[in-house]
């Protein structure tokens, strides 16, 4: 959950891969064998209609499983952990896995394990928050600093571009960042999110990039990144007059 | 453990041309106040099954005395 001004960078998020656990259940006995079967022709690409309920235009549309697990089979009940591109719908898988299994099948639980850089391995509960914020009022903030996170947390998944001093600003206002203005990148593909950073690793803004990192690391001018999301106040870093 | 494809990448850092940091301006991410975080943070929260997300962000609101706030919540 984004708070405030971090309230945007929740997209990335959404454009992520996710893990979930998931507990289906059969509407008929079967054979396991039948389960393993077609859950290794479950994984890959496959093709999904959205379900009837759902935000976005139901149309078939393609969406990568990077892994399937099956953790435990109980009867009716299968219990299996699924990695997945972002946009894939679990509920929608179960129903399409029980109708390959001819048995007919319905999600009953589901939990997400992962979702880009954010795991259940550090997640907090609503309760904790309410406790945390209450130490907080009282004037003990330890609590509350280790379930706020800064935003910067949320972009670690993406590759990024630390910019000089110089550069901060103008980005701050909207302007695309040009070659002159970058101090260090990681490798990166032309056309990706990009994260832009200070060299104090503060987020900047996200954007797109234009080039690949080879590219960048060629040439001596040019665009390099189309800014798409500022998040960085203005007038934090000074103005730099061009040496024009 | 399986791993999603950005978590098998693994990112160099390739440095363009050296360039120093004024520390008078700006500041790092972990020394930002606590009022700061409040309204420009991230939660990683375990929604329980039952209150929609939009509830949970309505909560969370109420819980910090915030006006804006976002989830990613999860598809189903």
């Amino acid at each position: 959950m984004a708070l405030g001004k971090a309230t945007r960078i929740v997209q990335t998020l959404l454009n992520a891969g996710k893990e979930y656990v998931c507990l289906m259940y059969l509407h008929k006995p079967v054979d396991e064998k039948d389960i393993y079967k077609v859950a290794e022709k479950f994984t890959g690409k496959i093709k999904q209609l959205p379900p009837i309920k759902s935000a976005i235009k139901r149309v078939l549309r393609t969406r990568e499983i990077y892994y399937l697990n099956i953790l435990e089979i109980n009867k009716q009940e299968v219990l299996f952990q699924i990695g997945c591109e972002a946009g894939f719908y679990v509920r929608k898988f179960c129903h399409d896995f029980g109708k390959e299994l001819g048995t007919g099948a319905h999600m009953s639980q589901l939990i997400r394990t992962k979702a880009g850089p954010f795991t259940d391995k550090d997640w907090h509960s609503l309760h904790d928050l309410k406790d945390a914020y209450e130490f907080y009022k009282e004037g003990n903030e330890k609590e509350l600093r280790k379930i706020i996170l800064p935003i910067e947390e949320a972009v670690k998944h993406l590759p990024k571009i630390w910019i000089v001093d110089s550069a901060v600003d103008s980005i701050c206002h909207g302007a695309s960042l040009n070659i002159p203005g970058i101090s260090k990148l990681n490798n990166l593909n032309e056309n990706e999110t990009i994260a832009i950073m200070t060299l104090k690793d503060e987020l900047v803004a996200l954007g797109n990039s234009v080039l690949n990192s080879g590219e960048i690391m060629e040439k001596e001018k040019g665009l390099a990144v189309k800014t798409k999301k500022v998040f960085m106040d203005r007038n934090i870093y000074p103005k730099f007059l061009s040496k024009k | 453990m399986n791993k999603l494809p950005f978590e098998n990448i693994k990112r160099e850092i390739l440095l363009k041309k050296e360039s120093e940091t004024n520390w008078d301006y700006g500041q790092d991410p972990n020394k930002r106040s606590t009022e700061e975080l409040v309204n420009y943070g991230i939660i990683n929260l375990n929604k329980l099954s039952g209150p929609t997300s939009h509830m949970v962000s309505d909560y969370v609101q109420k819980i910090l005395g915030i006006t804006k706030s976002g989830h990613s919540g999860t598809l189903v």
